[in-house]
């Protein structure tokens, strides 16, 4: 049986530039290489735990088999309030390897949790503080001194450069801490005077950063977002920050993400934020890209039969066989059963994905699916919990 | 201004719970145990505290000085709503990046927070559960009506980030729920749970406090609601528990990683338990009161117990100090205090007595190693690799 993977986003943003290519990019990559593609809504699944064990409800159906790979594109709000996080988390658990992971997901959510991330591995960023507790902003006005004036203010769940402010002095802040939301918390950051109204937007998948674009506001704003009427043009970047913006992305553990850069004076650059939802449309324009088939292509590198297929073809060549084809299908078989294995419960080989869940749909009427369910290969945690035995 | 006071123990707690009984127990315990031991106490209110991230490395300030030297251990009670916003927990990882030992863990909070993750983490390691369905995303309640019939009703709803017992109700049929699917809150996602009817409105509350079962109690509601809170006017008796009971809670513990713990079971018919819940945290009134136990006793002893065995205590540095061959024992209180800090850094060889001169080299030493997290955890990797 083929791979499985799916991509899984919400209705709300499915319609953006961003999911439309990437939906076309894996889908093209998916009908060339015979692996069975699903799109999948947010609001099409129920998580579920049934006999002690992870289970996933899709349109009311119990699926029996999970994908392989699963590409992510939640909203950014959505995740802020963990009701994203539980569907992801569960295909996590399930076994799914997810693109970007969950944690990596909530390392980008929280502006000063990405900084806590980073701190200590020597990455420049600017000094900041934030705290715990609510209501505390107004406190934070006289702690907060040592940054000097003016000082950055961030709601640390803002996004797409809102909830962003430059306070001039000391008044100003506590003009302001009456007027504004105190639902979460907000940071403080050192003003990088240099790099006002303008900043270099990094994309990195895969370790490997495929472009970079320099953001600049037209209406002498601080934040340069394109959301915001920035206009961005493409840039190149020295290697000093292509470094920087790796290392960023390999501590947060992002499979692909933007990295905002601040430009100082000399030249050298400081870490101002990190976005695991990257928007890409004003990227592919000011560079040239299909950042959407950038992105598919890296998640089809990680399909299990991406791997075990170039092995496969080995044990093929050696074979008395002279015609290469035979040797194709025993490789497909390999590859079955290699899917078979990690599945443990499927005895499906369909490629039609419809007549595929309606068997699997069948087969759980006859009994048979329910009895595999609890089936240890479906869950993480037996694996983690075989690997602590190890040690 | 710097305090280099050699702070091993703190007690983090919120302004607004701190003197709910819980929290005056635990300080009255705490600051016993230390006096007891000589261990540099503080308690901390979270509003006091201020994280920073200055050239790059982590930070701390409190009430506006800046702190040099960070404790080994810190007990943590802080109010379940405020962790779900999560900046309670930028306070806490944050300790936790600094090489504190937060008892509870910042993960194991998270763990049991929102509910369906309770039992995201349960699954698989054979714990028995009630079926229990949720969802992602917004707005989805009224689509979970078809989803969750398999369920049955009646059928348990909670709101996965209620606590106390509230926001949890008994839906007797589809259609209740359906009206209902229009006037509830929806900030927070749902959970349908299939009803286990031989225990309503009684479960068995059981405290974990360091991988071991401290003490039992039987709860009943008193007015035939499904929810046996004390909270919300049940009652709770003494009970022993089974082996089958205790060790399913120790087990449960474990795998959410709690260093103190409510863990909730539900009662079958045949004697046997399912989880309910975890609460990571447990008010214990009414256990004290039930059990004739001191929980909060319990919990110094246990977080007395986390402290690194190898540093040096006040008296044990005194005693380092009285070798030295002085004589009077006035000099003596103000040296201890910087060997104490000396020794706690663990990156210094000074014996030097002059708070002065030990800040400065401190400040000197805090982009060090030992003062982040994550560089004693790169540094594991790199000996994992070798």
């Amino acid at each position: 049986m083929c791979s499985q993977l799916w991509f899984l986003t919400d209705r709300r943003i499915r319609e953006d530039y961003p999911q439309v290519q990437i939906l076309r990019a894996l889908r093209q990559r998916c009908s060339e290489q015979d692996v069975r593609f699903r799109a999948v809504l947010m609001d099409q699944i129920a998580v579920t735990i049934v006999g002690g064990h992870l289970g996933l409800q899709l349109n009311q159906k119990a699926l029996t088999t999970f994908p392989d790979v699963v590409l992510v594109r939640v909203p950014t709000p959505s995740v802020q309030s963990d009701s994203d996080i539980t569907v992801l988390r569960h295909l996590e658990k399930l076994g799914c390897r997810l693109v970007n992971r969950p944690q990596s997901i909530l390392n980008c959510i929280n502006k000063f949790w990405t900084f806590q991330e980073l701190a200590g591995h020597g990455v420049p960023m600017p000094d900041t503080f934030s705290y715990g507790g609510h209501e505390d902003f107004s406190k934070m006005i006289d702690e907060a001194e040592p940054l000097g004036y003016p000082v950055v203010v961030k709601s640390t769940r803002g996004h797409r450069g809102k909830a962003v402010f430059l306070a001039r002095d000391k008044h100003h802040l506590s003009d302001i801490c009456h007027l504004i939301r105190h639902d979460v918390p907000y940071l403080f950051q050192k003003y990088v005077k240099e790099s006002h109204g303008k900043d270099i937007r990094v994309v990195v998948v895969g370790g490997q950063v495929i472009g970079s674009m320099l953001r600049c506001s037209t209406d002498g704003r601080m934040q340069s977002n394109c959301s915001l009427g920035g206009v961005g043009v493409k840039c190149p970047l020295t290697e000093q920050g292509k470094q920087l913006a790796i290392q960023v992305s390999n501590i947060l553990g992002m499979d692909f993400c933007g990295i905002d850069l601040l430009i100082m004076d000399d030249g050298s650059f400081v870490v101002c934020e990190a976005n695991a939802n990257v928007g890409f449309l004003a990227f592919d324009q000011a560079c040239n890209l299909d950042v959407g088939g950038i992105i598919a292509d890296y998640t089809m590198s990680l399909l299990p039969n991406r791997q075990t297929g170039k092995m496969a073809v080995l044990p093929g060549l050696s074979s008395p066989r002279e015609k290469n084809e035979p040797d194709g299908c025993a490789s497909a078989q390999g590859v079955a059963e290699s899917v078979y294995t990690i599945n443990s419960g499927s005895t499906s080989s369909e490629s039609e994905p419809e007549l595929g869940e309606i068997r699997d749909s069948s087969a759980s009427t006859m009994g048979a699916p329910p009895s595999m369910l609890p089936e240890p290969g479906y869950n993480i945690n037996n694996r983690i919990a075989s690997e602590l035995k190890l040690k | 201004m710097c305090s280099s006071v050699a702070a091993k123990l703190w007690f983090l707690t919120d302004r607004r719970i701190r003197e709910d009984y819980p929290q005056k127990e635990i300080l009255r315990a705490l600051k016993a145990k230390c006096c007891e031991e000589e261990l540099d106490f503080r308690a901390v209110v979270m509003d006091e505290v201020v994280l920073t991230i200055e050239q790059g490395n982590l930070g701390l300030r409190i009430n506006g000085e800046l702190i040099t030297a960070y404790p080994q251990v810190v007990v943590v009670r802080v109010p379940t709503p405020w962790v779900q916003s999560d900046s309670d927990i930028t306070v806490l990882r944050h300790l936790e990046k600094m090489g504190c030992r937060l008892m509870n863990r910042p993960q194991a909070i998270l763990n049991c927070v929102n509910k369906f993750w309770t039992f995201q983490e349960l699954a698989g390691h054979g714990v028995p559960l009630p079926d229990t369905f949720s969802y992602g995303g917004h707005e989805n309640f009224a689509k979970m009506i078809d989803e969750a019939e398999v369920l049955e009703f009646p059928m348990v709803v909670k709101n996965t980030r209620g606590h106390r017992g509230k926001a949890v109700f008994l839906a007797r049929d589809k259609h209740h729920l359906a009206d209902l699917s229009h006037l509830i809150r929806h900030e927070a996602p749902y959970l349908f749970q299939k009803y286990v009817k031989e225990s309503h409105g009684r479960d068995v509350r059981v405290i974990v406090v360091g991988g071991r079962v401290v003490g039992t109690m039987l709860r009943c509601s008193t007015d035939g609601r499904m929810q046996s809170n004390c909270s919300l006017g049940g009652v709770g008796m003494m009970c022993s528990l089974s082996e089958q009971g205790k060790q399913l809670a120790i087990q449960v513990s474990n795998i959410l990683g709690m260093d103190v713990c409510g863990i909730d079971l539900l009662m079958k018919d045949d004697g046997s338990f399912c989880v309910c819940e975890a609460n990571a945290n447990v008010g214990f009134i009414a256990f004290d009161k039930a059990c004739n136990l001191d929980v909060a006793g319990i919990i110094a002893d246990y977080a007395a117990s986390l402290l690194p065995s190898g540093r040096l205590t006040r008296r044990m540095s005194l005693l380092s100090v009285v070798s030295t061959a002085s004589e009077t024992s006035e000099p003596e209180l103000g040296p201890p205090a910087s060997t104490a800090v000396d020794n706690m850094s663990a990156s210094s060889s000074s014996v030097d007595s002059d708070p002065e001169s030990t800040e400065r080299e401190l400040l000197t030493k805090l982009p060090g190693g030992l003062f982040n997290m994550n560089q004693l955890l790169a540094n594991e990797i790199k000996l994992l690799v070798d």
